[in-house]
């Protein structure tokens, strides 16, 4: 489909250690369209960063990728070099991480960095280089943009440099981006700030957003569709109405069961929990990943690897050997 | 009526800045002018964004940083007079990362088992004893007591945190996010946890979040802090339902629940951000404020205390002509 | 209340979990080795030593070692100028090079250790002065500060132990200083204040057992430094005294003859390098060990 900005075919990230092979990511499928968001949510360990790092080939360098296809706009770019990797990331991929500071090198001004990503990129001058630097920095809610430019990243607040990345990330009209738990270490009304941001320029832009986080509230307001991953594999996945009023997987209806909700939670009532811990995923593991922590675990889950499974026709689909009749009869 | 377990009177905490060395210092007021009572059983949340003075409200509190000007007293005495020991056994901490609040170098029984031992208690085995209890109580397996913290999950480290903070039942825990650098799946077992151990134990919290819904769901009431100064304090039920001060509107409206249809709020709060080194004149939130009048800018609001609801803007102090909401 | 996560503990015993990780360390392994291979020859001289290190015999002077023609069994690395068995001096030499490189570095890193640690704890006008002594100390020149000590006191085996303890502690302060100033940062500190510790027993409890590791690479590092810089001084004629058979000394008398005899320096020269070396691979080794991030 030629509005198809990204698709992923069975990827896996294997990463050698000293007592194993760790099977971070197991033959997982993703694709996100033009004017798309998709949340990938996940708790710690779940693969979730190491799949956008994969996406971008920007992998440990131990670390073992294998797909079967990876098609960025319609082109495949699963065996491009390093060089035609960094020439399209920043260009063609955007990619927005969670600490500012660690992505915008302290020791150039903004402006620098911008005109800089501009001249490699684009081919511009300084002077449009710098005017569009500007122009963006405006679009993104920054005030006296020009004074900006010359400053260096340590002299804004988070918020603001999370601004100045989203420009940054712009610059080039990027077909896809992908911004890992953008807003997790910024405060609550500029975590808001920012995501309607991401949301209207995605809009303006029509560009594919892959969302990676571990915050539902966030997923349940940008999303357009989700993938909930654990333990490397993704465990359910659907629109985002899908996943939040029927969700089929034990896994994801366990968090859903976690998270206070004002206004419907009851105060002071516990809360729902997961008991137990993700599973080791050093060696080879056979059978669903949830078995010991889910209420509704059979022999018959241990056996064998789980496939996703949908209903005919829906476009949601979850890994459980408990059909959809039988999943909606249990709690 | 319940006992008043903290009683703050104008509580201020002035930091020197340093600019540079040919520029003179600064001050950095993190806290202003604050009033707290908690009472006994309740379960008070801070609430603030990054540079309102809770962190550092919650220190004063704790006994770990002296206020420039203002009383604390804890269980009718005051803090300064309190012997450390007295005060170790009356209030105790439990900290946001639990990678960090414990040493890496010691074993979980002797985390948990220190405070016994500072308090002068010197047999072993009365030591031992206790720990294995307070670990049972916080969920923690008997078999970690001679692990070490690295070995332990975030969840674990943190019911350890916990266990440490509970060994001398005190009377006042101060949890300062105790819960925001855990999984979600995570976060609901502590929380639970804490909510069960302030019943069993007749606690009294004070918890310091920035996740508003965890906040609704655990306390009793809620304090709102921006740059150093409280803006409103309430019941939960009430700040929730009809909140007052416009940067708690903003603040509750940027709470971001998992219902699908509600879309991102557009909280009107502009894009520039508060320097606690050189505030905004007048009433420090007044450049966000999304209902400023020409005075805010120009003295700062006087506070309004009716009904056990404390709020400190012009709207509701009667100077304003009109009354919004 | 349920006892949800389960964690899976070392089933193997302490011993057996150190000895997997110290075989795994070949640096350590052989820096110990040769540490303590020379600790050994310097507990054990009178019994290993051929000969009296100071006994003269002028009829055997200047005697090359075993591997040369003229070498015999009975003076192994041959004999010095004055005669006296290379072997036996070399010997007895590692005894001395190994009182000044510990003493000077037990007396330094008392002084800096103390100095870092209070100026990374109490910060302020502790860490004001701290930092401005150590700026002094820096700005001086040690090898001459030391050899004008000496050459005024006179020198002696007590004399420089004390000059280079008292001149080495800046490297100890520094890096005990940047490391407490780590720990502070961490809650187990705050926490230990809230429990009521007091400060002396924050800082033996909480501080000094995570700053320890820091410590154990600069206490190799510097007693490496003092054991060369003691041998610079010998070799300078201001720093142990003959007769007594300090490597650098050896050196120093051996200069003249260098090119006709240059087992006279080549082999005190390649003892020196060896121990500083193993003395500073051991050191790594034992911090990578005892770190706690490689615990399990």
């Amino acid at each position: 489909m030629s509005d198809r900005v990204l698709d992923v075919k069975n990827l896996s990230i294997d990463i050698p250690l000293a007592e194993g092979m760790l099977h971070a990511v197991d033959g997982i499928d993703i694709h996100v369209d033009k004017g798309e968001t998709l949340c990938i949510v996940g708790e710690s360990g779940c693969g979730k960063s190491l799949t956008s790092l994969a996406v971008m080939d920007l992998l440990p360098k131990k670390a073992i990728r294998r797909l079967e296809r990876l098609d960025l706009a319609g082109a495949s770019i699963l065996d491009y070099s390093e060089q035609q990797m960094s020439d399209i990331r920043g260009s063609k991929m955007g990619m927005i991480f969670q600490e500012p500071m660690t992505s915008l090198n302290p020791a150039f001004t903004i402006g620098n960095q911008m005109v800089e990503t501009l001249q490699r990129h684009r081919n511009m001058n300084r002077v449009a280089a710098r005017d569009l630097a500007k122009r963006m920095l405006e679009k993104v809610g920054i005030t006296a943009a020009d004074q900006r430019l010359n400053q260096y990243p340590h002299q804004l607040s988070g918020g603001l440099r999370q601004r100045v990345m989203i420009a940054m990330t712009l610059l080039c009209e990027p077909e896809l981006i992908i911004a890992d738990e953008p807003t997790t270490a910024l405060d609550v009304t500029i975590q808001a700030q920012i995501l309607l941001l991401l949301q209207e320029l995605q809009s303006e832009f029509d560009m594919g957003l892959i969302l990676i986080t571990h915050d539902l509230g966030v997923v349940a307001r940008i999303a357009t569709r989700v993938a909930v991953m654990y333990a490397g594999q993704i465990v359910e996945q659907g629109t985002v109405k899908q996943i939040f009023d029927n969700p089929m997987h034990p896994y994801t209806r366990g968090l859903m069961r976690c998270i206070p909700v004002p206004g419907k939670t009851k105060p002071g009532e516990p809360l729902g929990s997961i008991p137990g811990m993700v599973p080791s995923l050093v060696g080879k593991f056979t059978g669903c990943r949830f078995a010991e922590r889910c209420d509704h675990v059979t022999d018959a889950c241990r056996q064998s690897d789980i496939e996703l499974r949908a209903e005919s026709g829906e476009t949601q689909s979850y890994r459980c050997i408990i059909d959809a009749k039988e999943m909606a009869k249990v709690a | 009526m319940s006992a008043v377990m903290i009683d703050a009177k104008n509580v201020t905490r002035n930091f020197s800045i340093s600019r540079g060395m040919f520029r003179g210092k600064q001050i950095l007021r993190a806290v202003s002018g604050v009033d707290l009572t908690v009472k006994k059983g309740e379960v008070l949340a801070l609430v603030g964004e990054s540079g309102c003075g809770k962190t550092t409200l919650a220190k004063i509190i704790l006994g770990l940083l002296p206020q420039t000007t203002g009383s604390v007293d804890l269980c009718g005495q005051s803090i300064m007079d309190l012997p450390r020991l007295e005060l170790a056994r009356t209030i105790q901490p439990i900290f946001q990362d639990p990678y960090s609040s414990l040493n890496p170098r010691k074993t979980i029984g002797s985390i948990i088992g220190l405070p016994m031992r500072v308090q002068g208690v010197e047999d072993s085995v009365t030591i031992r004893r206790k720990v294995e209890k307070t670990m049972d109580l916080v969920g923690l397996a008997a078999r970690h007591y001679n692990a070490y913290p690295n070995q332990l999950s975030g969840g674990q480290r943190q019911r350890v945190a916990i266990a440490r903070a509970l060994v001398n039942r005190p009377q006042i825990v101060v949890c300062d996010e105790p819960t925001s650098a855990l999984d979600v799946s995570v976060q609901s077992q502590i929380l639970n946890l804490l909510t069960d151990l302030r019943k069993e134990l007749n606690l009294t919290y004070i918890i310091i979040s920035h996740n508003l819904a965890v906040v609704e769901h655990i306390a009793t009431r809620v304090a709102v802090m921006y740059l150093g100064r409280l803006v409103e304090e309430a019941e939960t039920s009430i700040l929730f339902n009809n909140p007052h001060h416009p940067y708690t509107r903003a603040l509750l409206e940027s709470v971001l629940t998992p219902e699908p249809d509600l879309g991102i709020p557009d909280t009107q709060l502009g894009a520039s951000y508060p320097n606690p080194i050189d505030p905004p004149s007048g009433c420090a939130f007044h450049p966000r404020c999304a209902q400023v009048m020409p005075h805010c800018a120009m003295t700062p609001p006087s506070s309004n205390n009716v009904n056990g609801r404390f709020v400190e803007c012009h709207i509701y102090n009667g100077d304003s002509a009109e009354n919004a909401d | 209340m349920p006892i949800t996560d389960e964690v899976k503990l070392a089933d193997e015993s302490k011993l057996d979990s150190l000895t997997k990780k110290i075989r795994g360390h070949q640096g350590m392994i052989i820096g110990s080795v040769i540490v303590f291979a020379v600790i050994a020859i310097a507990l054990l001289a009178p019994l290993l030593a051929p000969h009296d290190p100071y006994e003269q015999d002028l009829m055997k002077r200047l005697l090359p070692p075993f591997w040369d023609s003229r070498g015999s069994w009975e003076h192994i690395f041959g004999t010095d100028h004055l005669g006296r068995d290379y072997l036996s001096r070399l010997i007895y030499g590692a005894r001395i090079s190994l009182l000044i490189g510990i003493g000077a570095a037990l007396i330094s890193g008392l002084i800096g250790t103390i100095m870092g640690v209070m100026a990374g704890y109490f910060g302020g006008r502790v860490d004001m002065v701290v930092t401005f002594l150590i700026t002094v100390r820096l700005s001086m020149p040690v090898v001459l500060v030391a050899l004008a000590v000496v050459a005024i006191v006179g020198g002696s085996l007590q004399v420089v132990i004390t000059v280079l303890g008292l001149l080495l502690w800046d490297r100890f302060a520094v890096v005990m200083r940047s490391s407490t100033l780590q720990i502070r940062s961490m809650d187990y500190v705050a926490a230990a204040q809230a429990v009521g510790c007091s400060v002396s027993r924050v800082l033996m409890t909480e501080v000094m057992p995570n700053v320890v590791n820091n410590l154990i690479v600069i206490t190799t590092i510097e007693i490496a430094h003092a054991i060369i810089l003691e041998a610079a001084l010998s070799f300078l004629g201001l720093g142990v005294q003959p007769p007594l058979p300090s490597w650098g000394l050896m050196v120093s008398e051996g200069k003249d003859m260098m090119l006709f005899e240059p087992w006279l320096i080549t082999i005190p020269g390649v003892a020196l390098f060896l121990l500083v070396l193993a003395i500073n691979l051991m050191g790594d080794g034992v911090r990578d060990i005892t770190a706690p991030e490689n615990r399990n």
